[in-house]
């Protein structure tokens, strides 16, 4: 048997305790006025009455009966706590990324495509979010635990396929506007989740330019890293790949030879300054062990967990008391209505 | 709010009147008290003291019927088990959060499909635990997400696909856009030994929920043709046993009659969900009438009213089903009982009872 009273304890005996009172006073001068023989009648009356009433407090606990409330077991919620981590790419797609000074002559995209599958790999439970930027971001991929479906665009995750020009047009920290609605939107819609940025890019150099600063509210990443592909010697970009594999090549904008595309470390560490998170350069077989922030998982038990529990079927009995009030009450307004009229029924002698 | 045992209320307000009316007109043995006439009376309750206290008596009156109603309206209120089944389904949503993946096999800018996709985009607006997802036939075109802002922004593209087919002359914009888009639904590769089937497709919705079971409430929404497969990678039975693991409930929307169907119709009704054959909007062979058109929209809306009406039902975690049962939200009307009693128990004092 448990209880829900519907007014906070204090107020319930405050108003139960007043209303005693009234009762004991109202019995008292029931019990003064009536005279010795009509007491049994009146006293009647007056227990109903507070039968009533005493009736209406009972529903008002709401007694009932729980029978097996569904709560998430336990051993899945802790799990689920710990699997609580929202991940979130933000991956540079300019043509920079085209550029071939990665491990083996590789675009750097492909050192992008295969630290991303390691980082999916990590968390393979957790929620993952792709937001790509060259000049503009877009969001290439909502936050979602669809991990099987994740990969398999991973596998084709490539730069855009952009004009010369737009080179100069990129912007660094193009994705601020939708990486802060993110997470944000994360932070709410998942409490007690951590948020992870991961900002993989080159710097973009060459832009002319000036970057949008992130500032993102505190405590809303948990952490997280910027990874720097390429080299500051540089690279060729591909500007198209014909169909038996021949690569061609951009050319320097002030000719002499093909233009090379450099990694600028400086503008990836400020962003790393912006987000509050570490800059790692990353090269051919690094392992991404270092740079999987530490997450105090005890910090991440989820509140959500204890809220999700199913409205248990639960047996009320409190429609049985306010019954036996109503036709108790039943009775009273028709002793009433019956005394009023009596009371009324006058004929003066004579008339 | 409404109301569990509605019945309570009308035979308790049939009894209300009748007991009013009966003790009222019910002949009393008690002979009407025979009053001696008295001199000056008129001075008598002319006076300030008379006039006072009969005045109280009026009050007394009136405050003791008032709260005597007051106090038994709540009593009959409360008695018919007030439920609220909005804040149940709230609570159910929170505990057994909706899945729902809708799959469309045709071309993304066909009429049908964009009247799919506007439906979910309004939808999506009003969700507040559902995630949605969108598969084209060979692609995750959104991940089951609850990303709401992006839903309806990039589902508000896909919807418009068809103002842009149909435009009389598109801009080259419109032409790159569509290509863009269509892009993003994924290319048509022809295989030498294979050729994409609905069961294949409808396979490739079902792989969309991560994991084998949750609490989530899971439901694929299926658009597009729903012949018998040739060849397929996932065979019926297959099929069916992937819905069934995954505890998946498959509707499907289709032009192809019941009749013609495959094994799809069997394995949506086996998982609970809806096999309705539509009447698709003729798409090229002349412009239908547009009266036409919007009664076919507003039908096709209406399965989808349907289907989205009968959502899954939650399953404990042992995989039985729960219930829906309707929570009892008697708080209110006792709240205000107990503080009508307080001035029940002041009246009642006053006419000493």
């Amino acid at each position: 048997m448990t209880f829900e009273p519907v007014l906070a304890w204090w107020v319930f005996l405050l108003l139960a305790g007043l209303t005693l009172v009234l009762r004991m006073y109202t019995l008292y001068r029931v019990l003064v006025v009536v005279g010795k023989g009509s007491q049994r009648k009146v006293v009647v009356r007056w227990s109903l009455l507070t039968l009533v009433i005493v009736c209406l407090f009972a529903a008002a606990v709401r007694p009932g009966i729980e029978e097996r409330p569904h709560v998430v077991s336990r051993a899945a919620a802790e799990a689920a706590a710990n699997n609580n981590v929202n991940v979130f790419f933000v991956v540079d797609r300019s043509l920079n990324l085209k550029a071939e000074d990665y491990g083996n002559n590789q675009f750097r995209m492909a050192g992008i495509r295969a630290d991303m599958a390691a980082i999916v790999d990590q968390y393979s439970s957790g929620r993952f979010a792709i937001t790509s930027f060259a000049s503009k971001a877009r969001e290439d991929w909502p936050l979602s635990d669809d991990i099987w479906s994740l990969r398999a665009l991973l596998k084709g995750y490539s730069a855009y396929d952009a004009d010369f020009d737009a080179l100069y047009q990129v912007d660094v920290g193009a994705a601020e506007d939708q990486l802060k609605r993110q997470l944000e939107l994360a932070a709410k819609q998942y409490p007690g989740s951590s948020n992870l940025v991961f900002y993989f890019g080159e710097g973009a150099g060459i832009s002319k330019r000036t970057a949008t600063k992130f500032d993102i509210p505190s405590g809303l990443i948990a952490g997280g890293a910027v990874l720097g592909y390429g080299t500051t010697t540089g690279g060729r970009v591909a500007s198209k790949i014909a169909a038996n594999g021949d690569v061609t090549y951009f050319p320097a904008p002030n000719g002499g030879g093909d233009f090379l595309s450099v990694l600028d470390e400086a503008s990836l560490r400020e962003v790393a300054g912006q987000l509050h998170v570490p800059y790692f350069h990353r090269s051919m077989g690094d392992s991404t062990a270092m740079v999987i922030p530490s997450l105090d998982t005890a910090s991440s038990t989820s509140s959500e967990q204890q809220d999700v529990s199913m409205p248990g079927n639960r047996t009320e009995f409190y429609w049985v008391f306010t019954a036996i009030a109503m036709a108790l009450m039943f009775y009273e307004l028709f002793a009433m209505t019956r005394e009023y009229r009596v009371s009324r029924m006058v004929k003066v002698r004579g008339e | 709010m409404e109301l569990k045992w509605w019945w309570v209320v009308v035979v308790g307000l049939v009894a209300l009147v009748v007991i009013v009316a009966g003790a009222f007109f019910w002949p009393t043995r008690q002979q009407p008290k025979r009053l001696r006439p008295l001199a000056w009376v008129g001075r008598l309750t002319g006076l300030p003291e008379y006039v006072r206290a009969y005045r109280r008596y009026r009050i007394l009156l009136a405050a003791i019927t008032a709260t005597t109603v007051a106090v038994l309206l709540c009593a009959i209120v409360a008695t018919a088990r007030p439920v609220s089944s909005q804040a149940t389904t709230a609570e159910i949503n929170r505990a057994h959060p909706e899945d729902i993946m809708v799959c469309l096999q045709d071309d993304p800018a066909s009429h049908d499909a964009s009247v799919l996709l506007s439906y979910f985009r309004d939808q999506a607006g009003a969700f507040s635990t559902q995630r949605l997802g969108l598969t084209s036939r060979t692609l995750r075109v959104i991940p089951l997400t609850r990303d709401y802002p992006f839903l309806q922004e990039r589902l508000g593209q896909y919807a418009d696909l068809d103002r842009l087919k149909s435009a009389k002359e598109p801009t080259p914009e419109d032409v790159a856009a569509l290509n863009r888009i269509r892009g993003e639904f994924g290319r048509v590769v022809a295989y030498s030994d294979y050729q994409l089937t609905v069961n294949d497709a409808i396979a490739m919705c079902l792989k969309g929920f991560a994991g084998k079971s949750s609490d989530a409430r899971r439901s694929v929404i299926y658009l597009g043709p729903a012949g018998a497969s040739k060849m397929p990678i996932y065979s019926d039975d297959a099929l069916s046993a992937l819905a069934r693991e995954s505890g998946v409930q498959l509707n499907v929307l289709t032009p192809t009659s019941v009749d013609a169907a495959g094994a799809v119709n069997r394995i949506a009704e086996a998982s609970g969900g809806r096999f309705i054959s539509y009447v698709a909007v003729s798409d090229g062979k002349g412009q239908p009438a547009p009266g036409d058109q919007a009664a076919k929209d507003n039908a096709l809306r209406s399965h989808l009213d349907d289907i989205r009406s009968h959502p899954p039902a939650p399953r404990g975690s042992d995989g039985s089903i729960l219930v829906q049962q309707i929570r009892d939200r008697p708080n209110t009307v006792l709240s205000i009982a107990l503080v009508l009693v307080i001035a029940f128990s002041i009246s009642l004092a006053g006419v000493r009872r």
